[in-house]
């Protein structure tokens, strides 16, 4: 199973990276492959390729600002999560996504 | 960029005297005017109220850490704040105990200094950051905590 990510909060210097890091800590700890790209201050960095698109089984985007290039995953399922929520509860997030896509 | 462009030993306090959120963001804005990184203190200030009111910072168990892109900040900067006994937050209880307050200017030539804070706001998510910076010692000691953390990171 592999998961993308895309972090973005409204002044993009703190919580977008946050986010990205605990959503990688979380999928360690349920041994799931995950890419974050993140749309901080610094602009698009580890950026999602289409390629990258096809092998996934899910997309978490946060909901707090718009999501640049957000159509590009409209073939997969997109779990939208606010980034406050992503950065206290990435862990149940991360399980919860599991056991769906399990079932 | 390293982190000491952004962080040193004058931007700490290691054990703040208030007991709230507005009085050590208060504590914290002082050192950034004393070491003449700030345009405009009440710029700024009203800026980190802004974003604070805007969703709390406080995120992470025991830590908080309110930020603001303003015009009122001259150098990008972090300055660090620690209570032994805790301060209030959002609620009555004391349960923040490390602060970081980040200033970045609303223009800057490069994004060097926005590249080190990003990375800072990723150390944030390892469970023993938190637990080194509580029991640091000296000033150096932080800085030494924060440094290993980012080696770790990249």
């Amino acid at each position: 199973m592999k998961l993308l990510a895309v972090t973005a909060c409204p002044s993009g210097v703190a919580h977008t990276y946050m986010a990205a890091e605990a959503l990688k800590e979380a999928a360690k700890k349920e041994n799931v492959e995950i890419k974050v790209e993140t749309q901080g201050s610094i602009g698009i960095e580890n950026e999602i390729k289409s390629d990258e698109i096809i092998g996934a089984s899910a997309v978490i985007l946060t909901n707090d600002i718009g999501i640049k290039k957000e159509s590009r995953f409209k073939s997969l399922p997109i779990v939208r999560v606010s980034v406050s929520n992503v950065v206290k509860k990435s862990d149940q997030i991360i399980k919860q996504i599991v056991q769906k896509l399990d079932n | 960029m390293q982190l000491t462009e952004v962080m040193n030993e004058n931007l700490m306090i290691l054990d703040l005297e208030s007991e709230n959120k507005d009085g050590t963001i208060n504590e914290m804005i002082n050192l950034l005017e004393k070491e003449n990184l700030l345009n405009s203190k009440a710029e700024y200030l009203k800026d980190v109220l802004k974003r604070e009111k805007a969703s709390s910072t406080n995120l992470v168990e025991g830590l908080a850490m309110p930020h603001a892109k303003s015009k009122g900040v001259k150098n990008p900067a972090v300055v660090f704040a620690r209570s032994i006994n805790g301060i209030s937050w959002d609620h009555e209880e004391k349960n923040v105990k490390v602060v970081f307050l980040i200033a970045v200017p609303e223009e800057k030539a490069s994004d060097d200094h926005l590249i080190i804070l990003s990375t800072l706001a990723k150390c944030f998510m390892h469970d023993n950051f938190f637990d080194n910076l509580v029991e640091a010692k000296t000033r150096t000691g932080i800085i030494n905590v924060i440094e290993d953390q980012l080696n770790s990171l990249s």
